[in-house]
């Protein structure tokens, strides 16, 4: 387990610059949003996002997000078409503050570019390069 | 000194109103009109939604259609409200500058000091309460909303000159006519206004004047006025109204998390109204006013019997003040049926405690 500044970022984890988390599993992907996203963002009150069966391209909206302060866009991190989602943080998106990388999972993608798409994102493992995108991300967020 | 566009859009329809600062979001973050603070007053009276929210859960929409009011879906978040000309709109349409800083906190605190500093020259002690309220001892005074459109920051909000409570309550959709008149007595409690805290409501444009010097003098920006750009004009036509005059925009699928069971009506800050049904062997049905967790005051209804009759009340009297955590409302529970000896044929405690705790989801 990375922790930055008191944030948790699983080392068996892949992150896109948009704040989602990508778990590689059996040929699907799990995305959720990140710990440090969900703490800068406060408690979660609406999670809308695209259907099951929907395409979604890698950096496009795949739903939005609101918390008490605002409504956001939340990105796919990787291309591929929508197999589930999770009706309980739908339904209760405060689960994601309260267990991003577990009950918090968002959806279940069946990827059409896997391998070429996760050279793009962030590896868990690389410690160094999590926190310079995570300073970089705290500066130009003012936090 | 930064030098900052000022548009004083006058009084114009309830659509130009609520939408027009998308248009001017979209030029500053093209770069092609500079940062921009409107003021205006709707020219009539409409009800907004907010952005994941359910229209016909929310809103009686018949009411609203025999009154003559439209309804607009905001692209910001929070709950539906009554608008009208009673009220003066800020919006601030800003990128990269220091005086709106892109932390979210940072920018409400920084440009609700405007707000603050507008009532107290018109006379009212009013103060900035995180996150993003202004209240005049403990009441809302104006509400603000916060968003983003690609790079441009986008803060609006509003100086309240006087309060229709009635129509506030009345077009919001409702489980009866009791839960209505509870609902606006909490926003009588909760919200207030100009007129109520001064006796009577300053003009309109003395409003408008007086925000602007503080915006000027507080935030040391510099406001030329000027026109929109015919860019903006175009793309309010061609691009928000159709957005957002569209049934698909308006009829949005909500999210799941705002279909929840039972009824919860934001009232100010943390103040909610909030009703939840419990089915157990009989029907439970809680109303409550919450601060936070904490229950300000509670009714428990039902067609279950408790006996002696007069029990409940004193259940709702115990439940007062205390916070909605499990082994709290058990508790009480508990207390409840000792020093009161009731009995409820049917209905155990725990059934009262869940009815109780199916709050919690809703707030």
């Amino acid at each position: 387990m990375v922790k930055i500044d008191g944030n948790e970022f699983p080392e068996s984890l892949y992150y896109h610059r948009d704040h989602v988390w990508v778990r590689v599993e059996d040929g699907k992907v799990r995305v959720g949003y990140n710990d440090w996203a969900q703490e800068a963002a406060g408690k979660l009150v609406n999670l809308n996002t695209r259907k099951v069966g929907r395409p979604v391209k890698a950096g496009k909206t795949l739903g939005t997000v609101e918390s008490g302060k605002w409504v956001g866009p939340l990105k796919a991190p990787i291309s591929g078409t929508i197999v589930e989602l999770n009706e309980e943080v739908l339904k209760n998106p405060s689960l994601i503050n309260e267990d991003p990388y577990g009950r918090g999972w968002i959806a279940l993608f069946e990827a059409t570019d896997l391998e070429a798409e996760l050279k793009d994102l962030i590896k868990g493992s690389d410690k160094e390069t999590l926190e310079a995108w995570l300073r970089e991300e705290k500066a130009k967020h003012g936090i | 000194m930064e030098r900052w566009r000022l548009i004083d859009l006058g009084r114009p329809e309830p659509l130009v109103a609520q939408t027009f600062y998308e248009a001017v979001a979209e030029a500053v973050h093209r770069g092609t009109s500079p940062n921009t603070l409107i003021m205006l007053q709707p020219g009539s009276p409409y009800v907004c939604l907010g952005y994941h929210q359910d229209l016909e859960t929310e809103i009686d929409v018949d009411l609203c259609k025999e009154k003559g009011l439209p309804v607009i879906r905001r692209s910001q978040g929070g709950g539906a409200t009554y608008l009208d000309g009673d009220q003066v709109f800020y919006q601030i349409v800003a990128k990269d500058s220091p005086v709106v800083p892109i932390n979210v906190e940072e920018m409400f605190k920084g440009l609700l000091a405007v707000t603050v500093e507008t009532y107290r020259r018109l006379g009212v002690e009013a103060e900035f309460k995180p996150l993003n309220d202004v209240v005049v001892g403990g009441r809302k005074i104006s509400g603000n909303g916060a968003g983003m459109h690609e790079s441009a920051s986008i803060l609006v909000g509003n100086v309240i000159l006087d309060l229709d409570y009635d129509m506030m309550a009345g077009v919001l959709r409702v489980p009866d006519e009791k839960f209505r008149d509870k609902m606006a007595k909490s926003m009588r409690d909760w919200v207030t206004s100009l007129r109520r805290e001064l006796g009577h409501s300053p003009s309109a444009e003395n409003v408008k004047q007086t925000y602007v010097a503080a915006f000027k003098e507080l935030l040391g920006v510099e406001l030329v006025r000027q026109e929109p750009t015919e860019t903006e004009w175009r793309a309010f036509h061609e691009e928000v109204k159709p957005r957002h005059t569209s049934s698909g925009w308006l009829y949005m699928e909500a999210p799941p998390a705002s279909l929840r069971e039972g009824r919860a009506v934001k009232i100010a800050g943390d103040v909610k109204f909030v009703e939840a049904d419990h089915k157990a062997r009989k029907l439970i049905r809680v109303r409550a006013e919450m601060k936070g967790k904490a229950i300000l005051s509670i009714q428990i209804r039902g067609d279950f019997f408790a006996i002696p009759k007069e029990a409940t009340s004193e259940f709702e009297k115990m439940l007062r003040g205390v916070e909605l955590e499990e082994h709290s409302v058990l508790d009480v529970v508990r207390r409840f049926y000792r020093d009161t000896e009731v009995q409820t044929p049917g209905i155990e405690p725990k059934d009262f405690t869940a009815a109780i705790m199916k709050i919690r989801d809703l707030i």
